[in-house]
């Protein structure tokens, strides 16, 4: 098999930029969407992430690619030989450079994370007097359910119901083993360990029915732990709420 | 000597094959066989025989089944008060019938009035599925009827039933393909093992003699070289069988409980026993050849740490022949590796063979650190040593630093699991000191798999566009920093389990940091081609070229997942299997073009370049077909057998199962080529690519001493 040098190195890198690309782009037709107002700050952080990533990565193929251009014909003294002590090469300056251009970026990316991060949890900074906590406890495999006023079900019997536009905290424990809850629509995940609660906070901004899954592997039926979320009107909620859940 | 490390290692064989059994006892090796569930009083004895009645052959779903429990034997009756029972099920629903029996808290036992009666009847309800088994446990106490306890005397039975679709558990079920699959995959590999050694030379009792009893540096690595290939294969085998479940929505090829014990066993048998140990096996052999030295500095604990992996990998994977592998994922999560979630042998099984992977890891991180830093020729300094031994020294002392917590957290584990301890009881908070003791491991055990794979790329770049690596003494300090990171960083794997949340944002911070000295090595190692004279039509060179794009691409989007709030979103999904498959998946290429480059010193010959060209095409292709459609799916949860076919996941879980066949199609090839070239190949000389360390300047296989005269440094 004969292959000419140059053409095997663009081969091969322009195949690196298309996965790059393609990988990327995978994501921004699947995965932007989302409902509700934790997919808005997810979003944008995302598209932040997502920008720098291209940006970087595009700039090391780039630099990789003028790299190739610059290779030589004939050999120079610099070509390693058996039993020799090697050469030092590289430039401190440059390194530090770098160092501090990468840091920069991370600045960029932990500043808008963290911001990001409180929004998801910091729960008691967007409730209203409308709002009320759902106690979510995990069981191999199904989700229980209990209000505030003590309607209690599981994910098995119907879908947890949440009125639009009204804060609900979520509260996470475990029965049993390690799940995981999400609402992947809504870009919420909290981690539903025994022994232990967790908080969360979803506030809808369309109605409608929507999935909830385990994240966490636990036990042989993981793949069958799926529930619903139904968001309704608030007076359906209200009449719902009040007649005991019926 | 010898005697006793082979009497050493077979007691620690047979104890750890022992371990499971003790497991049995619900109560540990010190209680009492059952749990006296009934308040059973007297004397639990065999005169006494406990039966229950009236099941049926396998179980329909969601079905009454009327059953009988009868005790006989014991005292004879001569009162009104002459027996009582406890019934519970792992599953469905018992009804009591009549006023003769109560249910309590789910178990079912015999009432004031029932204790007349020595036969109950009852009820079983089985639950709405028949994918799974049930087992019944019930106790029955034979009583005298006099009102003392002297001689009264009880007894317990347990009955499984199968459920009508059930797999049978997990024993091994010929009518499933996947262990048709399994076994021809292993009896190829063994049948290519031995195929091999009879190319090489005459196999005979002394060469067998040879190969269990030898201490050759050079020797045992060519073992793990077989040994870890052997687990790829294995490893590569169960990956398919995972492709292949997923392949179409709705697959009902291998589910449940087996697909776990897949997905575990793919996991921990290509993290622990493949891709690692498989650096090791150059490792073993370049290293002392690299430094001048003649071989390791403890020949007998390498060829220990040697059987111990093998032992420690076959008893993992045992598993699967003694009822089921283990089946909780290779994080091996609290509590669902307890025994009341996992009751089968598979996690105590996996974690002796893990405790026995410690032990071979804690003597070779001995042995290598030893050899590296006294074995040296004098005229080598530290700084000149070459970048291979450089990744190695690092990871050993990563290793090091690692293991015994990994080794805490088995032995807390099998205690919990056959002694009764309670190190990860839940109500206790045991699930997220599991994480992090297991994290703690976890995380560096990456840079463990990673840095001999990069130390194979500053090896082959140089090699092969004739140029000295750039930035030599940037990158070693870079490795210092990253592996000094690496150990601080585990927490960034339970974001979101509700830990403190300003040590989380430090641990953001620190995840973030990693990528500075990766980023630097990174570019040095590009940095390398400036100016330079590549010679592409070299098949190791094309590998480290694919493997840095790969890795690359992995790098990228490894830095989302650094961010607590992405991981909100990224934790548990598809994306985040893509993201480590792009990363352990370069490594995993780096390690096969290392493979490519050593082999002429290893055997004397070359491997064919044809095959070699394909094996290339079609594991770098493959490897990007598998993985790149998986990142779409960030809204997919990681570990399910299926999913419906409206959820927008078919396409690329398609792709993904083609892309995976591709590469393992690669690998046969590869397979067929390695063995092939070792009697067919060209003649390769002692430096057939013009390298610069001093594993080139001897002969192709080296001598038994390595050197007939000691290389020197020169300027």
């Amino acid at each position: 098999m004969i292959i000419n040098k140059k053409q095997f190195g663009l081969v091969a890198f322009s195949l690196l930029i298309l996965m790059t690309s393609y990988a990327a782009l995978f994501n921004w037709f699947n995965g932007l969407g989302g409902t509700g107002s934790h997919a808005d700050v997810y979003n944008h952080l995302f598209t932040t992430y997502w920008s720098l990533g291209v940006l970087i990565g595009g700039g090391v193929y780039v630099y990789f690619l003028w790299l190739m251009t610059t290779s030589v014909e004939d050999e120079t003294e610099e070509m390693p030989k058996l039993g020799e002590i090697p050469l030092e090469r590289g430039n401190g300056k440059v390194a530090m450079a770098i160092t501090v251009v990468i840091t920069l970026f991370l600045l960029v990316l932990s500043n808008v994370t963290f911001d990001s991060i409180d929004f998801f949890e910091k729960y008691d900074e967007h409730t209203t007097e409308e709002s009320f906590t759902v106690k979510v406890t995990g069981y191999q495999y199904y989700w229980n359910y209990e209000y505030p006023n003590g309607i209690n079900f599981t994910s098995a019997s119907g879908p947890l119901k949440i009125p639009v536009d009204v804060p609900v905290v979520l509260e996470v424990t475990s029965g049993d083993v390690f799940h995981s809850y999400a609402l992947p629509e809504h870009r919420i995940k909290v981690d539903s360990i025994p022994g232990r609660s967790n908080f969360g906070w979803i506030e809808a901004e369309e109605t409608g029915i929507y999935p909830v899954r385990c994240f966490e592997l636990c036990g042989a039926y993981h793949s069958d732990m799926m529930g619903e979320l139904e968001v309704v009107e608030k007076s359906e909620f209200d009449t719902w709420y009040t007649g005991g859940g019926n | 000597m010898r005697g006793k490390i082979s009497g050493l290692i077979i007691i620690l064989l047979i104890a750890v094959l022992m371990a499971p059994s003790l497991m049995a006892e619900e109560e540990g090796i010190s209680g009492v066989a059952v749990s006296n569930g009934c308040v059973c009083h007297g004397a639990a004895s065999d005169d006494v025989t406990v039966a229950l009645t009236g099941m049926p052959e396998k179980f329909e779903a969601d079905t009454t089944y009327n059953l009988t429990v009868t005790v006989t034997g014991g005292p004879a009756a001569t009162g009104i008060n002459i027996g009582g029972f406890n019934l519970q099920s792992t599953t469905g629903t018992l009804v009591a019938v009549n006023n003769f029996t109560q249910l309590n808290d789910g178990e079912l036992t015999h009432a004031e009035i029932g204790n007349d009666f020595r036969t109950w009847d009852v009820q079983w309800e089985s639950p709405d599925s028949d994918k799974q088994d049930v087992t019944f446990v019930v106790l029955g106490n034979s009583v005298n009827g006099d009102g003392t306890f002297s001689d009264d005397q009880w007894n317990s039975a347990e009955y499984t039933v199968q459920g009508a679709n059930s797999n049978g558990g997990s024993v091994i079920d010929l009518g499933n393909i996947a262990w048709w699959i399994i076994i021809i995959a292993v009896l190829a590999v063994v049948g290519g093992v031995v195929l091999t050694l009879y190319m090489m030379k005459d196999f005979g009792k002394d060469e067998l003699m040879h190969w269990l009893t030898t201490t050759n540096h050079k020797d045992i690595g060519l073992l793990y070289l077989w040994t870890t290939i052997l687990f790829a294969l294995i490893g590569l085998a169960l990956s398919l069988l995972i492709r292949l479940q997923l392949i179409v929505p709705e697959n009902e090829f291998m589910i449940g409980g087996l697909y776990n014990e897949a997905v575990t066993m793919h996991g921990a048998v290509m993290v622990l026993f493949a891709v690692s140990p498989m650096s090791f096996a150059f490792a073993n052999y370049i290293v002392p050849l690299q430094i001048g030295a003649r071989d390791m500095a403890f020949p007998r604990l390498n060829a220990f740490s040697f059987w111990a992996l093998l032992l420690g990998g076959l008893v993992a994977a045992s598993g699967f022949f003694f009822g089921g592998a283990a089946d909780a994922g290779w994080t091996f999560y609290s509590p669902l590796t307890s025994l009341e979630y996992s009751p089968g042998a598979g996690v105590s099984l996996a974690g002796a063979g893990l405790v026995l992977l410690i032990f071979s890891v804690t003597g070779s991180t001995v042995n290598f650190l030893v050899t590296i830093l006294r074995m040296r020729i004098p005229s080598m300094k530290l700084m000149q040593m070459p970048m291979f031994t450089w990744n190695i020294l690092f990871t050993v002392i990563l290793m090091l630093a690692i293991f015994p917590a990994l080794l805490g957290a088995v032995l807390m584990l099998v205690g919990d699991r056959v002694f009764g301890t309670i190190f990860f009881d839940p109500s206790i908070d045991g699930t997220t000191w599991w994480l992090h003791i297991f994290w703690f491991f976890g995380h560096p055990e990456v840079y463990v798999v990673l840095l001999p794979g990069l130390g194979m790329a500053m090896e082959v770049v140089p090699t092969f566009v004739k140029r000295t690596l750039y930035g030599r003494r940037i990158i070693i300090w870079a490795l210092v920093v990253a592996s000094i990171i690496s150990v601080l960083v585990w927490a960034h794997h339970m974001f979101i389990t509700g830990i403190n949340p300003t040590f989380r944002k430090i641990e953001t911070i620190g995840t973030e940091l990693v990528s500075v000295p990766f980023g630097l090595i990174y570019l040095s190692l590009l940095a390398t081609f400036y100016k330079s004279k590549p010679d592409f039509s070299k098949i190791p060179l094309a590998f480290v070229m694919g493997a840095i794009g790969i890795f690359l691409v992995g790098g990228v989007t490894g830095v989302y997942l650094s961010s607590v709030a992405m991981d909100v979103q990224l934790r548990g999904t598809y994306y985040l299997v893509a993201h480590f498959h792009f990363t352990l998946g370069s490594v995993a290429v780096m390690t096969l073009g290392g493979i490519y480059y050593w082999y002429p010193k290893l055997f004397g010959k070359m491997m064919d370049k044809t095959l070699g060209w394909w094996h290339f095409w079609l594991t770098f292709l493959g490897i990007n077909l598998s993985f790149i459609p998986l990142f779409g799916m960030w809204d997919m949860p990681r570990r399910i057998y299926s999913y419906g076919a409206d959820e927008g996941w078919a396409t690329q879980h398609l792709l993904a199962t083609i892309g995976s066949l591709v590469v393992f199609v690669g690998q046969i090839i590869f397979f067929w080529n390695f063995i092939r070239s070792m009697k067919n190949g060209e003649e390769a000389g002692d430096d057939p690519w013009g390298g610069s360390t001093f594993e080139w300047s001897t002969t192709s296989p080296p001598p038994r001493n390595n050197f007939d005269e000691l290389p020197v440094m020169e300027n």
